[in-house]
């Protein structure tokens, strides 16, 4: 079920209704809980058994850690915990992947048929259950006794398929107060799912029509169009993503819970650094907290630090899907952050205006995007050879079919007013407050949004790219 | 203001901001209507605004094809063209288009179009006898493409046979208006959003319920193959007795690196069902394979396709109807007699 379907809208006025019926915050949960495994099974039913085997596993180890006085004991059940969830990843993530490297080392062909299917968010999921354990077994939360709770911890449909990756502390204290249906929640909600929305079908799904196509055979394109393209991609997973994130963080409150943000306008940054804290936060974050700390983080040596940081990016790089491009895409990331880190302890001494000077940090805003742009390639690119074919095509294909699209013009220059009107503080946040949603303007912003949809939104909606992953 | 009324007004803003804006930048007021023998037909004299593919403002003649009036004259040699949208053309002027490239080239020559979208060429003989009421038609060229293929197999009609198994009629069986259709067509007949509304969720529903063509490989079953040589040759033999008819087909493309193309595989099968029939019927035939192949290595734009929506698929583009002209400008013969060549230049 994905937000912009039609399944999606009647399921989530059913539940608005079961909700508004009844008004017992314990049955409120439990009827949540139904219907976010309603939303998961939607797609397959019987994975459902893969989310509740993450649930219980992690409630359950995550009672006996609690329990435990000894830390070796403690250090034993997170062990047993993270093994479970890892290889629950690994079998339904990576065997394929490992299984067809094997094969094509030893050159043997692998049977058609061999293909095991990976479940939908499982990442974010197994994410969330291993960091519990490890929040638990710092001493940072207080144990889940509930494990109807628990269940909607990991389950809770709005952020379950593509994220953002919420932690324990920030969602269980939720459940400890009363989920309360608020007139102020559901516009609110409502206003960020609609926003979510025009990024993901007026932008990202116009965008994808011309993407798709150049992606697959870039050797029929020009320079000129790869360019394009490329640039065209970079702007589609963001709003593709970004819009996902947005529409979960609004259905969410728009049922009384806050979840974490997860963009915050990634292609205004100045350094790939920046970019990491802009870009899937809730990820990005969750990799520094819980991988590149615990490999010792900058705490060891200089050295380390940059190692720490390459396989804490390989890594994050691999979460996203098991392929040798997902894994160039990490170390080149990785490479780009260390060398990041390097270059602050060169120009340490370097005076503030010269950094702060208008050219300087145009001169590295651009830097960053063309190493973004650059690295998204291998990043949207089915294989090695395909990278290949298409960075060679940019480097001038000149015989090459000419391509360009003015939806895909008009499409950027929209985004790009955007970007825009964020620099000059008039972001969406303040521009339309709560507050002004019943002014005639804001029913003319609303009517015209849902005019814009009928009219603009591709016949065919793409399924969210993080889906895969 | 009480609610209804700021709604109203709301509302009436929307709608007219968007009728403006489609009117504008995307369609024109509905301009088809109801035809008994195929369905529907455009409005005599309307103005068609196709901006899917392309960007072009097209006018109807008295017959509601996209195509000037028909004049008859004696000095000149009438030819029809049976086709489809690809025949139609509505994504260039209809200036550019393969049968206006024709009179262009073969002044004594006034060619016909009678090409409407979403027609297979099972109709072709029902839509061929209209013209021939309206002009003496000398010679009738059949276009078809590789989309052609499904539609003669999906058409929706009754083939009729003989005690031996000849086919001796194809019936064909054409949705009735219904009454609530025609208290709608009002509505999109005057609004060119409410038109433009109603044909994205046309075509929504037909996305949603239709199978994905591209990916249906005819030829898999054997009956397929018959039955499609089965209807080409009755229609080709029941137009080819009106009067001598000509086939030219536009293949689909698959694209290579360095400007090469080729013959998809499933477009290359039709190619050969409808040179297998055209031989044995002793009709002309022309593929526009290489005139296509010529052009997309001269220009740097592939003959089909348009920047708006796919550069390398759809309909025909500019360098596409120039490469059916040459194709159909061999069919008919380019040569004129004197006397013709002076009143074609003089009209």
């Amino acid at each position: 079920m994905i937000f912009t379907s039609l399944d999606f809208l009647i399921f989530y006025a059913l539940l608005m209704v079961l909700l508004v019926l009844f008004k017992n915050s314990d049955y409120r949960q439990s009827i949540l809980l139904i219907s976010s495994y309603i939303f998961y099974g939607w797609w397959n039913p019987a994975f459902i058994l893969l989310i509740l085997v993450s649930s219980v596993q992690g409630w359950y180890f995550g009672l006996l850690i609690d329990r435990s006085s000894d830390q070796r004991k403690k250090s034993l059940y997170l062990i047993i915990s993270l093994a479970i969830s890892l290889s629950m990843l690994a079998y339904f993530k990576y065997f394929n992947f490992i299984i067809q490297t094997i094969f094509s080392m030893v050159g043997a062909q692998l049977d058609d048929n061999f293909n095991i299917i990976l479940p939908v968010g499982i990442s974010f999921f197994t994410f969330q259950t291993m960091s519990y354990g490890i929040d638990l077994k710092r001493g940072k939360i207080k144990v889940c006794k509930s494990l109807p709770q628990f269940m909607l911890f990991v389950a809770f449909f709005p952020q379950l398929v593509a994220g953002p990756i919420v932690r324990a502390s920030e969602f269980l204290p939720q459940l400890h107060k009363k989920v309360i249906i608020t007139r102020e929640n559901i516009l609110f909600g409502l206003q960020l799912f609609i926003g979510g929305a025009i990024q993901k079908v007026l932008f990202a799904d116009n965008l994808s029509k011309f993407v798709d196509p150049v992606f697959s055979t870039p050797e029929l394109y020009s320079a000129g169009t790869l360019w394009l393209a490329a640039v065209a991609y970079a702007v589609q997973i963001f709003c593709d993503f970004s819009g996902y994130s947005l529409m979960a963080i609004g259905v969410a409150r728009t049922l009384g819970f806050h979840l974490p943000k997860n963009f915050d306008m990634p292609y205004v940054a100045r350094s790939i650094t920046d970019f990491w804290r802009r870009w899937h936060i809730t990820l990005s974050f969750w990799l520094r907290d819980y991988l590149y700390v615990s490999l010792g983080g900058n705490r060891i040596s200089t050295i380390r630090t940059y190692v720490n940081l390459l396989i804490t990016m390989l890594l994050g790089g691999l979460w996203h899907g098991s392929s040798w491009n997902f894994v160039l895409w990490g170390m080149l990331h990785g490479l780009a952050l260390a060398s990041h880190k390097m270059w602050i302890l060169l120009t340490m001494n370097v005076s503030d205006r010269i950094k702060e000077h208008y050219f300087y940090k145009v001169f590295a805003w651009g830097l960053t995007c063309i190493f973004l742009l650059l690295t998204w390639i291998p990043f949207r690119c089915r294989d090695f050879d395909q990278t290949i074919s298409y960075l060679k095509g940019l480097m001038g294909n000149t015989s090459g079919i000419e391509w360009m699209n003015p939806l895909v013009l008009t499409v950027l220059s929209f985004v790009v007013l955007w970007h825009l009107l964020y620099l000059l503080s008039v972001s969406y946040y303040t521009k339309y407050p709560v507050q002004r949603v019943e002014t005639i303007q804001s029913q003319i912003i609303l009517g015209g949004v849902l005019l814009a949809f009928a009219m603009f939104a591709p016949l065919n909606t793409s399924p969210f790219i993080y889906f895969q992953f | 203001m009480t609610y209804a009324v700021r709604l109203l007004f709301v509302a009436s803003i929307l709608l007219f901001s968007g009728e403006i804006v489609t009117r504008i930048l995307i369609s024109s007021p509905a301009t088809s209507m109801s035809d008994p023998e195929i369905g529907w037909i455009y409005k005599p004299y309307s103005k068609i605004f196709h901006t899917r593919e392309g960007w072009a403002v097209n006018e109807t003649n008295s017959m509601g094809f996209n195509d000037r009036e028909i004049v008859v004259s004696h000095d000149k040699k009438e030819v029809l063209v049976l086709g489809d949208s690809f025949t139609e053309a509505l994504q260039v002027k209809q200036a550019n288009n393969f049968t206006s490239l024709v009179e262009q080239t073969i002044p004594c020559v006034d060619v016909i179009n009678a090409g409407r979208s979403g027609l297979s060429p099972v109709q072709y003989d029902t839509v061929s006898k209209r013209f021939f009421k309206a002009a003496p038609i000398s010679q009738v060229i059949v276009v078809l493409n590789y989309s052609d293929m499904h539609d003669i197999l999906s058409t929706n009609a009754t083939i009729i046979r003989d005690q031996d198994g000849e086919i001796i009629d194809i019936e064909l069986h054409e949705r009735q208006i219904t009454r609530l259709r025609q208290a709608l067509d009002t509505i999109f007949s005057n609004s060119a959003l409410a038109s433009y509304l109603k044909d994205r969720v046309r075509m929504g529903m037909r996305r949603k319920t239709k199978v994905n063509t591209d990916n249906v490989k005819i030829g898999a079953e054997k009956d397929e193959i018959a039955k499609l040589k089965e209807i080409l040759n009755f229609m080709f033999t029941r137009i080819n007795k009106r009067a001598p008819l000509g086939v030219v087909y536009i293949p689909s493309l698959k694209y290579m690196p360095n400007r090469e193309i080729r013959h998809d595989s499933q477009s290359a099968l039709f190619e050969r069902i409808i040179k297998e029939i055209t031989e044995m019927n002793n009709i002309p035939y022309r593929s526009t394979m290489k005139q296509m192949e010529l052009s997309y290595k001269e220009n740097s734009r592939p003959p089909v396709g348009f920047s708006n929506n796919n550069i390398a698929y759809g309909h025909l583009n500019e360098h596409g109807h120039e490469s059916v002209k040459s194709v159909l400008v061999q069919l008919i013969g380019k040569k004129c007699s004197s006397a013709l060549m002076l009143s074609g230049i003089s009209h």
